[in-house]
C-alpha cells in the first residue's frame, strides 16, 4: 500500500506555504483531574486577548467538546472533537494525524494565536509528541493522592508545566500541600510547577499568565 | 514485511510517498516526522526510507516517539535503511527519537548520506538495549558519509546486551544507551575532547571534514540525551538559512543540559 502526497510551497525559510502557525500548548494528565475545566478556564481568560481554538480527544464521544460548546467558551466552530477509538495516548503520541488535521484546520480557519489539545484522560507516562505541540501541560489534583508528584513519570517530570488542581480539597482528602510541592520541585527542577483551584475566583490566572508568556515568547515554526 | 518510503524537498514544496509502517507527516514549514502509524519493526521486517533535500533547501525529520524494536517470528533481523542526500547549500536535519532494542530482537540500521560540497547535515540517534530491566537485544547501526563524493565518515557500532564481550569493558562497559551525533557542513569545526562522568563517558572527534562526531554512553537515556542536546545546540551556529531551523523537537526541548552537555573552553 502506498499512498502519494505533497504539500506545495517551497521548503525554504520564509516559504510560507502554511499558515502562520499558532503557538500549540498540550493539556495532559489523568482522568479527572481538571483538563477540560482548566481548557474552559483559559479559554474565558484568554479569549478577549488572544484568538483561541481547541481540539478535544475522547475514546468514542465528543464529551469534552460537548461540555465547552455547552459553556459557550468559544465559539462552536472553535472547537473540534477527535475521537481516538483506542488509549489516548497513542492519539497524542504516536500517530498524531488526527489530532494534526484538526490543528491544521483549525489553524487555517481561524489563523489563531493559540491552540489548545486536551488529550483523553490517561496515565501518568502519557505526554505529547513535540511533533504535535510546542509545550505541554500536564495537570493533577490533589484528591489523586499527595504521592503522585512523588511517583513522577514522564508527564510530572518533563512536562513544561506541572498543574495539581483542586487544592481546596486538600483537607478533606489528607493531602499535603507541601509534600506535594516539595516533591514537584524534586521532580521537575527548574520546570514551573503550579499549585491551584480552579474553582476559585482567579483559580486560572498562574496557568493563564503562563500560557501568554509562551505565546508571546513562541516562534512560528 | 517490505516497505520503502521517499521524501523530496524541492523549491517546489515537500513530496512524499508512505509506506505504512513508515508513515510520514510533515509539521512544520521545513519539518517532518515519521509517525507510529503501526507496530514494530518485528524481526524480518525490512524498512527503508530515502530522503532528497535539493539545492538551497532546508529539512528537518524527526519522529514522535520512540520506536521499540521487538522480535519476530524467524531469527532474521529488523532492517532499517535510510539514504540521504543533501543538495548544494542545503540541509538537512535527521533527528528520530530513541531506538529501543529488546530482548531477543535484533535491529540492523544503516544510515548513508551523500552531501554536496557546501551542503550541512545533522544526525542524531539513540539506541537503548532493552526496556527496563532488560539485558537488551543485538543492534547493529551504520553511519556513512559522504562530501562531494568523497567519504567522510564510515562508522560502524554493534552493541548485544547479551554478549559479554561487546557489552564488557571493551563494548559498551555495562551502559545501557548509545548516543550518536554527526555534524557535518561548511565551518563546521570542534576540537578532540572527552569526558567521564558518573553515569556516561563521552567522546568528540573532529573529522577530516569538516565536521565531528559525538559519541555518548550512558545509564539513562534522559542523560545521554542532555549531552546531545547541548551539542545539537552549539551546533545550531553553523552555515545555513536561519529560519530553515525550527526549535529542537526530539524528545523534551528543556532538557537541562549535564556539564557534558556544555561547552568547554
Amino acid at each position: 500500500m502506498h499512498r502519494e502526497d505533497q504539500l506545495t510551497g517551497p521548503a525554504l525559510g520564509g516559504g510560507g506555504h502554511r499558515h502562520s502557525r499558532a503557538l500549540r500548548v498540550g493539556i495532559g494528565g489523568p482522568v479527572g483531574g481538571g483538563k477540560t475545566a482548566l481548557v474552559a478556564a483559559l479559554c474565558r481568560s484568554l479569549a478577549g486577548e488572544l484568538s483561541v481554538a481547541v481540539v478535544t480527544n475522547d475514546i468514542y464521544t465528543t464529551e469534552d467538546a460537548d461540555f465547552l460548546r455547552r459553556n459557550g467558551v468559544l465559539a462552536d466552530e472553535r472547537i473540534r472533537a477527535v475521537r481516538t477509538g483506542c488509549c489516548p495516548h497513542t492519539a497524542i503520541r504516536d500517530d498524531i494525524t488526527a489530532n494534526l488535521d484538526e490543528v491544521e484546520e483549525l489553524e487555517r480557519l481561524h489563523d489563531p494565536d493559540l491552540v489548545l489539545v486536551e488529550s483523553g484522560g490517561d496515565n501518568l507516562t502519557a505526554t505529547f509528541s513535540y511533533g504535535l505541540i510546542d509545550r505541554q501541560i500536564f495537570v493533577v489534583d490533589v484528591a489523586g493522592g499527595d504521592k503522585v508528584p512523588r511517583k513522577g513519570g514522564p508527564g510530572v517530570t518533563r512536562s513544561d508545566l506541572l498543574v495539581i488542581n483542586k487544592i481546596d480539597l486538600a483537607e478533606l482528602v489528607g493531602a499535603d500541600l507541601d509534600v506535594m510541592r516539595r516533591d514537584s520541585a524534586a521532580q521537575r527542577g527548574d520546570r514551573p510547577t503550579v499549585l491551584i483551584s480552579l474553582r476559585a475566583e482567579g483559580g486560572v490566572d498562574p496557568v493563564a499568565e503562563w500560557v501568554r508568556e509562551s505565546v508571546r515568547a513562541h516562534v512560528p515554526g | 514485511m517490505r516497505a520503502a518510503a521517499t521524501l523530496d524537498a524541492t523549491g517546489g514544496g515537500v513530496r512524499w510517498r508512505d509506506a505504512p509502517p513508515v508513515v510520514l507527516r510533515p509539521t512544520g514549514r521545513d519539518r517532518v516526522h515519521l509517525v507510529h502509524a503501526a507496530g514494530g519493526p518485528l524481526g524480518g521486517d525490512e524498512l527503508s526510507l530515502r530522503a532528497r533535500v535539493a539545492a538551497g533547501c532546508a529539512l528537518t525529520v524527526s519522529s514522535v516517539a520512540a520506536t521499540v524494536v521487538q522480535p519476530g517470528v524467524g531469527a532474521a533481523p529488523a532492517s532499517w535503511r535510510v539514504d540521504l542526500t543533501v543538495g548544494a547549500g542545503a540541509c538537512l536535519r535527521w533527528t528520530p527519537q530513541a531506538t529501543v532494542v529488546t530482548d531477543a530482537a535484533t535491529f540492523h540500521s544503516a544510515v548513508h548520506a551523500e552531501l554536496a560540497e557546501d551542503a550541512f547535515l545533522l544526525v542524531r540517534e539513540q539506541v537503548l538495549l532493552g526496556r527496563s530491566g532488560q539485558a537488551g537485544g543485538r543492534y547493529r547501526g551504520g553511519l556513512a558519509v559522504t562530501v562531494g563524493g568523497r567519504p567522510l565518515l564510515r562508522h560502524e557500532t554493534v552493541l548485544d546486551g547479551r554478549d559479554p564481550d561487546l557489552s564488557g569493558p571493551a563494548g559498551s562497559g555495562g551502559y545501557r544507551v548509545l548516543g550518536t551525533l554527526l555534524v557535518a557542513g561548511p565551518g563546521v569545526t570542534e576540537e578532540q575532547r572527552g569526558g567521564v562522568e558518573a553515569d556516561l563517558r563521552w567522546a568528540v572527534l573532529p573529522l577530516a571534514g569538516p565536521g565531528y562526531l559525538v559519541l555518548v554512553l550512558g545509564r539513562t537515556a534522559t542523560a545521554v540525551g542532555a549531552v546531545l542536546d547541548g551539542h545539537e545546540r552549539l551546533a545550531g551556529g553553523g552555515q545555513r538559512p536561519k529560519s530553515a531551523f525550527p526549535p529542537i523537537t526530539g524528545g523534551f526541548p528543556q532538557a537541562t543540559p549535564s556539564p557534558a552537555g556544555r561547552p568547554v573552553a
